[in-house]
């Protein structure tokens, strides 16, 4: 019996020594991981100077994207690092009404159809003191278009040649007149080289903003920034001597944090939150309209819709206020052109086929579309139709809307389904065609150009949820031409007609403006939307009173 | 005995590198291919064009056949190396590693409140066997364990965080902010938990020399010692059957609590299609659970003085 | 007439008046499954902007959700997917695992062999995560999540009749039978089926409720169902972003899931004590 005991124990001891060596034994033999991890950057990373000013204030944000390392040169974290953080910053600024601004870069001019020259700031220098200048700029920028697949999509930029100290130029894939807009995005964000160590792995980023870089705690998601006393615009009127970013993914969550005042700034909150939110008052709430929109495309290989009378109807068949009013809960807003009005070449004057039910029933009469079997259900030339709208489950708003559109199309009679799937499958249904209506989302001024919008949703041969198969060779040659204008006026001109043309074909239709909620301490001063970026920016002038 | 733990581990084994195999190629042959999950989980949906696949597809090495990546991505598993997260641009393990204790926090508060409830009932209602207090106990904890456990959730936030505003809703930013998930993850435990003990008290009084005991007048406590001596397999049994029942519910609390464990981890891993993290999720976990279920298997022979080990077909 | 009552009741009491009452609480539930356009005050699918989120009313005893939609038809709806669900898993993998059970156990050798690691694999992972990796190359609908489902299920019923069947490929009166010329259908049909049957019924019973909370839970997380199917699952998950201006559609959905996996579980739970009917019979413990 004691034996057995005592083998037990033994027993016992040997599993868990086991266990222990398999774990151990595996972490001798291996090889750290060479990924940018972000261990390093707390370890590295130990300039932090207690800032000699008594009174420490610190302005939170919750973000809802996840922060794992800051590579921007991959696009990891590049738009925290822009927009809230201000750590980073680009050659060329997009203000609030959509137009450029010079930034680190005074001026530019294109020298020929492939190449452009930008004239840098002299005085700039990054965060650990080292010169901005055109190496840093050319280094950073190949390392990026190296680095990021989509870099050459958006700038295709080939190379970047150092013409003096403070003048780069660009050598471009193909014609482009618009580099100085793509330069604004934040893939073109310029960091130091030094945000590198030296055996290529990237260690912590080191910019020329406002903000600079003190710490980064990976296992709760968040990044402290403090000021850079060196800063090329001067210091900024604020009082604030720290900027913690937290990643809080969850909406609900974010909110929360919100009201009970665990973090000052919290962004894209759930609209179906708002309603607890807006009497509280712990907190200020904030809507704004964003240059992003919910769109709605068309497959146009199905024959009934190849009839233009037909899409009218579903297009009429939508009341695109209520959405606004009852789904929304009057986060976003009614689309007057393709795209929001602030942006200087929207068109404000396109048709836009208002809410008309009893247009589109006629419309669809007139196309063969009639209840013949009397069971309520129209049917196309006899034969039983179920619209079918597909949508991902990205936005939270598309998956609402689409049910709403559903429930309009039942209205007029026809049957029709919303099939919520991932992005992977709406892509795979997508090439399949096994749809009517796709719908998503677009950034119309991602990168905020006139022909940006225009191309991406209107172009022939492309076939994405924004654009079903859609071509009209007279339109790409607008967008084309809109694309090569230098002219300010007549660009924005050829894509106000652009838009129009769109219009009236009726491929893809603007069902609402994206819009951005903000959960506020009532105290900050100083925030300002703009819908011309990407997320959101926190301007370094922002501030808590006390 | 020895021999028959070697036999355990040996299975554990090859029952992990058919899961990892299982799961790899479940997760790699997808209508949508890896890199258009990499584009979107990296740079989100939108971008996904073709200029920025072919990009994708030449830096992570795509092109190669489906069977000489498995091999690689095997040979650097089998050292817990299962690359780089797509979202995080971390190495899946150190993600893994900074989660894996909240869970295991979690876990076994959760495990700690329903045991704390559950034996003590479970002993209770077995004195009292088919009285009012023990039909009731019965039908309490049953229903109980037919709440679907995100519900529970729910419903604790808009009591207790919303109405009450007695506790967090969701993060582990303070230590109260645990009590909602602890207390959801072991409201599924409770009934199982309850009914095994019940038994095995029963089981336990049943047993002559209780009987024995009993008649020659010792004292209530001593014999209620006795018993609760008798409990303790119980609860080596119930900590087995357990594991599962957390590990599975974690998903779900955690996502609606916003607690940062794996079982979030990996829900978020699995709407992002971020691949590597997705499958060192599932390794760990079935890792975990095999290896609990094989220590507690242990345990138990080890204090029950009846049970000799033995492998349970 | 009061002295049957009585005796009625205490018949009851003595004979598992859980499982009564779990029978007859899923009958219910099952009927009004099947008949659920009868119960049904509007039309569960048909929205109606202008009263979106009301609160429970006279007209709406349950709320409206975002769209205006009568949550109390919806559940109704709803219990037809959830039961629909529950019974179309149960069947097929009890199905599925009896067949490669009792063809694992009854033969044996390599086969079995290779049969039994494929169980253990299943075994090796928690039901959810196993559900939640298998969907990522499976598009969201209502078949998808009975072949997930059935995938991890089946494998408690290929246990039980592998069991059986190697019993009773041991069994003398087997030997016999087989010595008196019996094929092996007829040792199915006379021997086998009539042993296993009661037990895999069993299984069943017990199985449903846990299925109709795992449907839920998946629903929850966006598989299965898609709108605007009424799936309960995805109604609570609706609910999550309202939780603090409309809680009905929270509540009310989830109600209904512990309602019908409640009674289900009592079918379950009264069926075990039938099984080990020691554990209600009375110990002195004074």
């Amino acid at each position: 019996m004691r034996k057995m005991k005592q083998k037990r124990k033994i027993a016992l001891l040997l599993s868990i020594m086991m266990a222990v060596g398999l774990f151990t034994g595996c972490g001798k033999t291996q090889e750290e991981p060479k990924a940018d991890g972000a261990k390093t950057e707390q370890e590295v990373f130990d300039q932090t100077e207690k800032n000699a000013e008594p009174k420490e204030k610190e302005l939170r944000i919750a973000v809802s994207e996840t922060m794992g390392d800051f590579d921007a040169s991959q696009g990891n974290g590049s738009t925290i690092l822009l927009e809230i953080a201000r750590l980073g910053e680009t050659l060329v600024n997009v203000d609030n009404n959509f137009k450029l601004q010079p930034n680190l870069a005074t001026d530019w001019e294109a020298t020929d159809e492939l190449t452009w020259v930008f004239n840098l700031r002299d005085d700039v220098t990054f965060h650990d003191g080292s010169k901005f200048n055109a190496e840093a700029v050319k280094w950073w920028l190949e390392k990026t278009r190296d680095n990021m697949p989509s870099f050459d999509t958006y700038t295709h930029i080939k190379s970047v040649d150092v013409l003096d100290e403070y003048k780069v130029q660009f050598n471009l894939n193909k014609p482009f007149s618009e580099l100085p807009e793509a330069l604004t995005n934040q893939c073109a964000m310029i960091l130091s080289k030094t945000s590198f160590n030296d055996d290529g792995t990237f260690n912590t980023p080191i910019g020329t903003g406002y903000f600079r870089f003190e710490s980064f705690d990976p296992s709760k998601s968040v990044l402290t920034l403090v000021p850079y006393e060196n800063y090329w615009a001067g210091k900024p009127d604020s009082s604030i001597t720290r900027r913690v970013i937290r990643s809080i993914p969850d909406p609900s969550t974010r909110a929360l944090a919100a009201s009970n005042g665990e973090v000052d700034i919290a962004a894209d909150v759930p609209f179906s939150d708002l309603k607890g939110l807006e009497s509280d008052e712990n907190v200020r709430v904030e809507k704004f309209n964003s240059a992003r929109t919910y769109i709605y495309s068309f497959n146009l290989d199905k024959e009934y819709l190849q009839d233009l009378n037909v899409r009218k109807a579903l297009v009429y068949a939508i009341n695109r206020q209520e959405i606004v009013d009852k789904i929304l809960l009057g986060v976003g807003g009614v689309a007057k052109g393709p795209m929001m009005e602030n942006v200087p070449w929207s068109n404000q004057d396109a048709e836009m086929y208002d809410y008309d039910p009893e247009m589109a029933k006629q419309l669809l009469d007139e196309a063969g579309f009639v209840d013949s079997d009397n069971d309520g259900i129209r049917e196309y030339k006899g034969q039983e139709v179920k619209i079918k709208i597909i949508t991902d489950t990205y936005r939270p708003g598309n998956v609402l809307i689409a049910q709403a559109v559903q429930g309009y199309y039942s209205q007029i009679g026809l049957d029709s389904e919303a099939q919520a799937l991932d992005f992977n499958t709406v892509k795979a249904v997508t090439e399949e065609g096994d749809f009517d209506l796709t719908a998503s989302s677009i950034a119309s001024c991602y990168i905020p150009s006139a022909s940006y919008y225009i191309t991406q949703c209107y172009y022939s041969g492309l076939n994405t949820p924004k654009s079903a198969r859609y071509s009209n060779p007279e339109l790409d040659k607008l967008i084309d031409q809109c694309a090569a204008e230098s002219d300010q006026a007549k660009k924005y001109e050829l894509s106000r007609q652009a838009q129009a043309m769109a219009m009236e074909d009726l491929s893809t239709f603007t069902m609402a403006l994206y819009g951005a909620v903000f959960i506020l301490n009532p105290n900050i001063t100083g925030f300002d939307y703009s819908p011309a970026v990407h997320d959101f920016v926190v301007p370094i002038t922002t501030d808590i009173a006390d | 005995m020895a021999k028959v733990i070697g036999k355990r581990l040996l299975s554990i084994i090859f029952v992990l590198w058919a899961v990892a195999t299982l799961t790899y190629f479940m997760v790699h042959v997808t209508p949508g291919d890896t890199a258009s999950a990499i584009v979107a989980s990296v740079y989100g949906p939108e971008f996904i064009d073709e200029n920025t696949l072919a990009r994708v597809t030449e830096k992570y090495d795509l092109d190669r056949p489906i069977i000489s990546q498995y091999f690689d991505w095997l040979k650097n598993a089998v050292c817990f190396n299962f690359g780089t997260s797509y979202r995080y641009n971390m190495p899946v393990k150190d993600i893994m590693l900074m989660r894996l204790p909240n869970t295991l926090k979690l876990g076994f508060t959760a495990f700690l409140i329903s045991t704390l409830i559950g034996i003590p009932l479970g002993i209770w209602t077995a004195y009292r066997q088919n009285r009012f207090i023990d039909h009731f106990t019965r039908v309490s904890t049953l229903t109980l364990s037919s709440f679907p456990g995100f519900w529970v959730a729910l419903v604790l936030i808009i009591i207790f965080a919303y109405n009450l505003k007695l506790f967090p809703t969701s993060g582990m930013d303070t230590p109260d902010s645990i009590v909602l998930p602890a207390v959801t993850l072991s409201v599924g435990m409770l009934a199982s938990t309850t009914r095994l003990m019940r038994a095995s008290m029963i089981e336990v009084l049943r047993q002559d020399y209780m009987l024995t005991a009993k008649s020659k007048g010792i004292k209530k406590t001593a014999v209620g010692f006795h018993a609760f001596r008798n409990a303790i397999p119980t609860i080596i049994t119930v900590l087995g059957l357990q594991i599962g029942h957390i590990l599975g519910g974690s998903v779900l609390v955690e996502s609606v609590f916003a607690w940062p464990g794996l079982g979030g981890l990996f829900n978020d891993a699995v709407a992002a299609k971020d691949l590597p993290l997705m499958e060192g999720c599932v390794i760990l976990v079935t890792f975990g659970y095999a290896f609990a279920n094989l220590l507690v298997d242990i345990l138990y022979a080890a204090v029950d003085p009846r049970v000799k080990y033995q492998e349970v077909s | 007439m009061i002295r049957y009552i009585k005796k009625f009741f205490d018949y009851l009491n003595r004979k598992n008046i859980m499982l009564i009452c779990g029978l007859f609480f899923s009958l219910l539930f099952i009927l009004i499954a099947i008949f659920a356009e009868h119960f049904e005050l509007h039309n569960p699918t048909e929205m109606n902007l202008a009263n979106a989120l009301t609160a429970p009313c006279k007209t709406y005893p349950f709320g409206t959700d975002q769209l205006g939609r009568d949550i109390f038809s919806r559940i109704i709806e709803g219990s037809r997917i959830s039961l629909g669900t529950a019974f179309a898993v149960v069947i097929i993998a009890a199905a599925i695992g009896t067949a490669i059970g009792a063809v694992s156990g009854y033969f044996g050798g390599a086969m079995d062999m290779i049969l039994m690691r494929i169980v253990d694999i299943f075994l090796a992972f928690p039901t959810i995560i196993f559900v939640l990796a298998l969907s990522t190359f499976m598009r969201g609908n209502q078949a998808n999540l009975i072949i997930a489902l059935c995938c991890v299920q089946w494998v408690r019923y290929a246990r039980i009749a592998r069991g059986e069947a190697v019993i009773l490929h041991n069994a003398e009166f087997v030997e016999a039978a087989k010595g008196l010329g019996a094929g092996n259908l007829t040792i199915l049909f006379k021997y086998f089926i009539p042993n296993l049957a009661p037990k895999i019924l069993i299984t069943m019973s017990m199985d449903i409720g846990g299925i109709i909370l795992y449907c839920a839970s998946l629903s929850f997380l966006g598989l299965g169902a898609q709108p605007p199917s009424p799936a309960w699952g995805t109604m609570i998950s609706d609910g999550k972003g309202y939780l603090r201006s409309a809680w009905w559609m929270t509540v009310y959905p989830g109600l209904a899931v512990s309602l019908t996996a409640l009674s289900f579980n009592m079918i379950g739970d009264g069926l075990r004590d039938l099984l080990d009917p020691r554990m209600r019979e009375s110990v002195s413990t004074e």
